[in-house]
């Protein structure tokens, strides 16, 4: 008899690469698009006016810049934990440690921040059919919105935790429907603004009186940009990694770039700075109102519940994702990320973080928690630009990257810095919040895992 | 010429067994025990390999170790077992993939003919499990046409002189064509009546693809393991 033990994974040879282009792009898109594709525009017009197409543009060049190095690192280290581990590999097992955890916990907040934008909407429409009076309507003691947020969290949470197929099938339908929309939408409007359509209308003022504040709504807004590095958590299932990889990443960033910029530009040339200001959120619902009347606010409604739902999912299961890096590594107890055997899932880091996110909607001050996300993936950014920088230098032999950073070391220098000084121009409640976090973190660090050696660290 | 492979694939995650009566009928064959582990799209295969790759290469050994003759192992975490099926598949020169059912002895195989296909293959298969054993083979076409033409007979009577050529006595093969409305029902009857179902295998059509696979239909039906023996590539 003769035995052979071979055996292989899926994922291990290059066949089972499944995600090409356009796959990868709708991964990193789908991610960042319902950060707020319906929420800032308004915001950020009613802070900047139409310069905050500025601050929208300055967003997309700190993620670009990010986004080159992260290419590299991620063809070199295809690996699950992304950010976490370039960091933990190149810094050692406290840096990796602070930015792992935190970063964990900044997806939850997110996840919560888009379960409450998604009640918002769903909220919204239940308004424009008459369902309810207004979103002040309340069921028990907490707002309409909140509690579909939460029944939708608890859902998601449910049926992440059966496991569920064709989840990327979903996914691409789910984007390619919300991009039908906004494009459309966009188109319609935009038309209408430079004067096809109707009368011309005044593209508000420009620039603002204070300079400083293009860079506090860039500060705002890059939350919206927040998911295009989720792709360099793919990366070992994509096809031609270095080729597809550093592509879809641009991509998605420059296209979403482009979809925020053009909103914001058409909301603030159709209201006053002022009042956006006063519709807040909803700024992008009116707009549409205003152009399309009520089927329009339906259907930006309709387009904000996908987009924020495409995010709370992606945002779920990449929480879960990391923790399973961090497990992986000793750093958190194995038992975090277990999968259970009937389902395939990880239940435990499926329930904690879902379950997080779903009492922090029931809390509902989520735009703060949004910010702490955003100071933590900056702080991540910042890292990865300069980790590239000290693996390069070190050279180690695992490091074969199959895409290099173009205008190295000037860009992950420039990335590096430019994600660092966007910091100070966020909320001081943020930045404290933020720091909390990594303090945790740190204590965390010393407490549980002070004595883990990482594989593949540099000397 | 290359020796035919018997792939079997192997649901981990329920721990499949394999009915005695199969682990013997396919000993003379080469097997190759495909353990699937399906993990359901979130989940990374190498997470998943990371966590259960030694239990289950052990439970495959297991397994294999029931068989007599030649067997291969392999270990695949996947998110669509089918197209794993058919990749593994793919990569093999004379391949019969197995439907797994309860089947406590094999003593009576049936085996389906539709028109020519896969004659000699489907020979070569037959020839090989049977030779030196008692197992006895129903070759059986089902026709909705009127009257049987010669031409249905032939082509059984030409499959058994091949089988014989195998070294199985001729006695131990019975042909039956049979006239009906409904193929598939008489097939499901026929089946039940035997211990194991060999059909060839024509290109998948689009029912199948849609519906998914009659055979593996037919096999569930009759509560029969089934043996498909794949087309040779072209």
């Amino acid at each position: 008899m003769s035995q052979d033990g071979e055996s292989t994974a899926d994922g291990d040879s290059d066949l089972d690469r499944t995600i090409g282009f356009a796959g990868a792009l709708t991964i990193g898109t789908g991610t960042m698009i319902g950060a707020g594709i319906f929420v800032f525009p308004g915001l950020a017009a009613g802070e900047a006016g139409a310069s905050a197409s500025i601050s929208f543009g300055i967003g997309a060049i700190v993620a670009l810049l990010v986004a080159l190095p992260t290419s590299e690192l991620a063809t070199a280290m295809p690996k699950s934990g992304g950010g976490y581990y370039f960091i933990s590999r190149g810094f050692g097992a406290i840096a990796g440690s602070i930015v792992g955890i935190s970063l964990t916990f900044g997806l939850i907040f997110a996840s919560a921040f888009y379960l409450v934008g998604l009640g918002e909407y769903a909220a919204g429409i239940f308004v424009e059919v008459g369902v309810i009076a207004d979103d002040d309507f309340s069921i028990g003691p907490l707002r309409v919105a909140l509690v579909l947020g939460v029944i939708v969290g608890i859902l998601l949470t449910v049926t992440s935790m059966f496991g569920t197929e064709n989840t990327e099938a979903l996914q691409n339908i789910v984007v390619g429907l919300l991009l039908a929309i906004l494009a459309f939408f966009l188109s319609v409007s935009g038309l209408d603004v430079i004067g096809v359509v109707g009368e011309s209308r005044s593209p508000g003022t420009f620039v603002p009186d204070e300079q400083e504040v293009i860079f506090t709504t860039a500060a705002l807004v890059f939350t919206s940009y927040l998911g295009f590095a989720q792709i360099a958590t793919v990366a070992e299932d994509i096809v031609d990694p270095g080729r597809n990889l550093p592509r879809s990443m641009i991509g998605s960033v420059v296209l979403v770039a482009i979809l925020y910029a053009v909103t914001v530009y058409i909301a603030a040339s159709t209201f006053e700075p002022s009042v956006l200001l006063d519709f807040g959120e909803t700024a992008t619902v009116e707009v549409a109102r205003e152009y399309l009347g009520l089927p329009g606010a339906i259907v930006i409604l309709f387009a904000g519940l996908l987009a924020t739902f495409s995010s709370a999912n992606a945002s779920i299961l990449s929480a879960s994702r990391s923790l399973y890096a961090l497990s992986a590594d000793s750093i958190v107890p194995e038992k975090a990320a277990v999968i259970n055997r009937k389902y395939g899932t990880p239940h435990f880091a499926l329930g904690f973080v879902g379950g997080l996110a779903v009492l922090l909607t029931a809390y509902g001050q989520t735009e703060i928690l949004a910010e702490v996300a955003s100071f933590l993936h900056l702080i991540m950014y910042g890292l990865i630009c300069f980790v590239l920088i000290a693996i390069r230098r070190r050279d180690p032999d695992w490091y074969a990257p199959s895409f290099h950073c173009p205008g190295y070391p000037i860009v992950p220098i420039i990335g590096g810095i430019a994600s660092f000084a966007l910091i100070p121009f966020m909320e001081t409640l943020s930045i404290v919040l933020g720091t909390v976090v990594a303090i945790v973190s740190l204590a965390w660090y010393f407490l549980y895992a002070r004595d883990v050696k990482l594989k593949d660290e540099l000397e | 010429m290359t020796r035919p492979t018997v792939l079997l694939p192997v649901d981990l995650v329920d721990r499949e067994t394999i009915a005695p009566g199969l682990v013997e009928f396919l000993s003379p064959a080469s097997v190759l025990l495909l353990g699937l582990h399906s993990i359901p799209g979130q989940t990374s295969p190498k997470q998943a390999r990371s966590q259960f790759l030694d239990a289950d290469e052990e439970y495959l050994h297991e397994l294999a170790s029931q068989f007599d003759g030649e067997v291969e192992t392999q270990v695949s975490y996947t998110h669509n077992g089918q197209k794993t099926i058919e990749r593994v598949a793919a990569e093999i020169d004379k391949v019969g993939i197995v439907i797994l059912g309860p089947a406590p002895n094999v003593d009576r195989v049936l085996v389906a003919i539709r028109g020519e296909i896969n004659l000699p293959m489907i020979a070569e298969f037959v020839g090989l499990l049977l030779a030196g054993t008692d197992v006895e083979v129903t070759l059986y076409h089902a026709t909705s046409e009127d009257d049987t033409t010669p031409a249905d007979h032939e082509v059984l009577t030409a499959l058994s002189e091949e089988i014989a050529g195998y070294e199985v006595d001729r006695t131990r093969i019975t042909e039956t064509v049979e006239h009906t409305d409904s193929p598939v029902r008489s097939f499901v009857e026929e089946a039940g009546e035997h211990d194991l179902l060999i059909v060839g295998e024509d290109k998948p059509t689009l029912v199948d693809r849609i519906f998914g696979d009659t055979h593996r239909k037919i096999a569930r039906t009759a509560d029969v393991p089934a043996l498909v023996i794949r087309r040779p590539p072209e």
